[in-house]
């Protein structure tokens, strides 16, 4: 082994790290730190990778094919699957249902369910116990609770047809008349998501500062006024992210749909056809991936396309 | 059975209604067993497990101790099972048989059997499943139904869908009626069911004189009205000479079909949408009358023993005769035992086993060679689904892949064309919604590359 003699001069070996370093423009030490907080997060990534971005992707190549679950031929369509859902009627109708839907469940879930925090932003008493109350449909499961509600909507023994006939109303048939079994679901909808409407504006309410509401009221204002100049514009933020949530939830109504139309004692189905039901039967029943793939992306179009709107709007009309 | 076989959905399947018929069929398993004891096939040095998977855990206890009959004339044989639901079972076989990681005998709907025919992933019968079925074992009707593009697929295992008439027989005699006339045609029906039907003060129908299919989603609402339209002379979709289809429906037979459930919701409120439905209202005599399969016979032990209640065929009109749908048994192309695997599927369906089969689970065999007299003689109410008439039809889905989508897509339309109030004493809309329907029907056909008029 040959000693470097004294003096002589020994170039510091230039590791990856260092080169990678100096690349960056940063210290070994925040190097290590970024590298230690990337490795923790690949496995996390990967598995988002493989559980949301993957399929998200695939589905959208797939709606490029022709693409039957089980046949060994799945020929390349173009835009073939897209061209087809513009004259599809089952298409157009639950379009048309998803987005009543969407409309009705939104609206009163988000108005009711500021009311009710308002409501409960006071000091009443219980308050406590009428949170948890509202908020209880929210944590039970959609499937029981559907078949629950479909009993409850039963027109010979359904005990909202009892009640109403205590107000002389004759029986009506929530999920077997097409004239109202949409209403059925959207009823079952708002009980459904208004309790967690509720809680998040309910705490929209509560940050807003006091001293707020203590100069406005100095100025003169109260009530309606008070609420519209001071809590609303002040509850936006929180407001958008209801409304945005409450969008993409009702835009892919599915289980409640789907329960309430199985059976012969059930919801008609066309009334009820949603988006997502709608490309669970192409896709699972008659085994049309392509073209489900192809539905699935127009909805997840018409959702970011609805978010982007809501989002512009409400943040423009705060600013 | 599927939307097809109708699964029983009772808290604690079979038990009671096991035992019932297990005393019913006793004599007649005890009668049929001797072949059991000559073996037909050797399993071999070598002992052989077959898996075997099923959508109808009901038949899974079956299916258990007709492997252990097997095993006793078979050494080395041993038999494992899967069940789930349907849906599920589907959805695992999709994702296996393609695979080659299926089990090595199953029972499925022909809706996915034929799909899977389709992209050569089952193998079709050999030539000695082939004698079976050709012999008179099996009504030809039956055998082509598991016949596609000039092959047959599987074994018909049980029955899925060959209705008869219910009815309750002391309302019959309540309303006047001579319960040992039941309606032989679809007007004396109507006829029955308008002095069945029980209004109460308000007005409000408070027992339907005929349970109808009206409601709910998929192809039972279809099946349901099939039955009315093959009386009235029409089918769904029928064959031209050149080997295509077209829709059968959109023509005088599909309109008095039509008619028929109008007339019954909305002119002579026989049936009412709000009512309760199906077999649960025939049990808990909600309903005077009911089409439906043999297993309401079960239902009815199980669920309304005090029901008082016969059966008869499907009335006629212009044509008589009752829907079959069999529910077949299929070994998977990747088996590593063709040969036991096709032998105990053979076995499955043996004279002996459909005994056993309907005696454990209620389900009726595909065999017109079985003698079910010990059966009958305890519960006679079998003999319209046991027993075929002279002179009444046998008709079945026919094989084309898009099927299932076509009567689903047509059975969503007719049940809002049966709420439709303004379709009575409306000809002209009747026509206009069957025109709707059949246009839909006949574009799936073109799609799918079959749709002809010649």
């Amino acid at each position: 082994m040959v000693e470097p003699s004294a003096g002589s001069l020994v170039a510091p070996a230039v590791t990856l790290t260092d080169r990678l370093c100096g690349l960056l423009r940063m210290n070994r030490l925040k190097f290590s730190k970024y590298c230690f907080c990337y490795l923790g997060l690949i496995p996390v990534f990967a598995i988002y990778w493989v559980l949301r971005l993957e399929p998200i992707a695939r589905t959208f190549i797939l709606s490029f094919y022709d693409w039957h679950l089980i046949r060994p031929l799945k020929p390349f369509v173009g835009l073939a699957n897209y061209y087809e859902m513009w004259s599809d009627d089952n298409f157009l109708l639950a379009l048309r249902n998803t987005t009543l839907f969407a409309v009705f469940v939104v609206g009163a879930s988000v108005v009711l369910g500021l009311a009710l925090a308002v409501l409960l932003a006071g000091n009443l008493r219980l308050t406590a116990a009428y949170q948890a109350i509202y908020f209880l449909p929210v944590i039970t499961p959609m499937v029981p609770m559907a078949i629950a509600w479909k009993w409850i909507f039963d027109a010979r023994y359904g005990i909202l047809n009892y009640s109403l006939s205590w107000f002389g109303v004759q029986p009506i048939g929530w999920l077997t008349s097409p004239d109202v079994a949409m209403w059925a679901i959207i009823i079952m909808s708002v009980w459904k998501v208004l309790g967690y409407n509720m809680v998040l504006l309910l705490v929209g309410l509560k940050n807003i500062p006091a001293v707020y509401y203590e100069a406005a009221s100095m100025d003169g204002a109260a009530g309606w006024k008070m609420f519209r100049r001071i809590t609303l514009p002040l509850l936006k933020p929180i407001l958008l992210f209801v409304v945005v949530i409450s969008t993409i939830n009702a835009y892919n109504v599915f289980t409640q749909v789907y329960v309430m139309t199985q059976g012969s004692q059930a919801a008609p189905g066309a009334p009820l056809r949603v988006l997502v039901f709608d490309i669970y039967q192409n896709g699972f029943q008659f085994f049309k991936m392509g073209y489900a793939s192809a539905e699935a992306v127009v909805l997840t179009l018409i959702v970011l396309a609805l978010t982007l709107i809501q989002m512009r709007v409400i943040r423009a009309d705060g600013e | 059975m599927s939307r097809r076989l109708r699964s029983k959905t009772s808290p604690t399947p079979g038990t009671t209604r096991r035992t019932f018929l297990k005393q019913v069929g006793a004599a007649g398993l005890a009668a049929a067993a001797a072949p059991l004891v000559q073996p037909r096939i050797s399993v071999g040095a070598a002992p052989v497990t077959l898996n075997l998977w099923t959508g109808y855990p009901e038949l899974e206890p079956f299916y258990k101790k007709a492997g252990e009959e097997y095993a006793k004339t078979h050494a080395g044989f041993k038999l494992e099972t899967l069940s789930s639901q349907l849906r599920e079972m589907e959805q695992k076989l999709t994702a296996a048989i393609p695979t080659d990681t299926g089990p090595d005998v199953f029972d499925i709907g022909r809706n996915i059997a034929l799909i899977f025919a389709d992209g050569g992933l089952l193998p079709p019968n050999p030539p000695k499943v082939m004698s079976l079925l050709k012999s008179k074992a099996f009504n030809p009707v039956v055998v082509d139904y598991n016949t596609y593009k000039d092959k047959v697929y599987g074994i018909p295992f049980q029955e899925g869908s060959k209705p008869a008439l219910f009815y309750n027989t002391k309302m019959f005699k309540e309303a006047g009626l001579d319960p040992n006339k039941p309606p032989a045609t679809f007007d004396e029906l109507m006829a029955a069911a308008r002095k069945l039907a029980k209004k109460d003060a308000s007005g409000n129908l408070i027992r339907a004189g005929i349970s109808l299919r009206l409601s709910g989603q998929g192809s039972g609402v279809g099946e349901k009205f099939w039955y009315v339209l093959y009386a009235m002379g029409g089918d769904i979709i029928v064959k031209t000479k050149s080997g295509k289809w077209r829709n059968g429906y959109d023509n005088e037979a599909g309109r008095a079909a039509l008619k028929f459930y109008i007339d019954a919701v909305h002119k002579y409120q026989v049936d009412d949408t709000k009512l309760q439905h199906d077999a649960a209202a025939f049990v808990s005599e909600q309903a005077a009358m009911l089409m439906r399969e043999a297993w309401v016979i079960g239902e009815l032990k199980e669920k309304g023993p005090k029901v008082e209640y016969n059966t008869v065929a499907v009335p006629r009109a212009k044509r008589w005769g009752g829907m079959t749908q069999p529910w077949s048994l299929y070994v998977s192309k990747s088996t590593k035992s063709p040969d036991v695997a096709w032998d105990f599927a053979q076995f499955l369906v043996s004279p002996p086993m459909a005994i056993l089969h309907l005696t454990m689970t209620g389900w009726t065999s595909m065999r017109d060679d079985v003698d079910w007299s010990p059966i009958l003689k305890n519960t006679p109410q079998f003999k319209p689904f046991l027993v075929w008439d002279k002179g009444r039809g046998l008709y079945a889905e026919p094989a084309i892949p898009v099927w299932d989508e076509l009567e689903t897509k047509m059975a969503e339309r007719l049940v809002t064309a049966f709420a439709d109030k303004s379709l009575m004493d409306n000809p002209s809309g009747i026509a206009k919604a069957m025109k709707d329907m059949a246009t839909q029907s006949d574009d799936l056909l073109k799609k799918a590359g079959i749709y002809g008029t010649d």
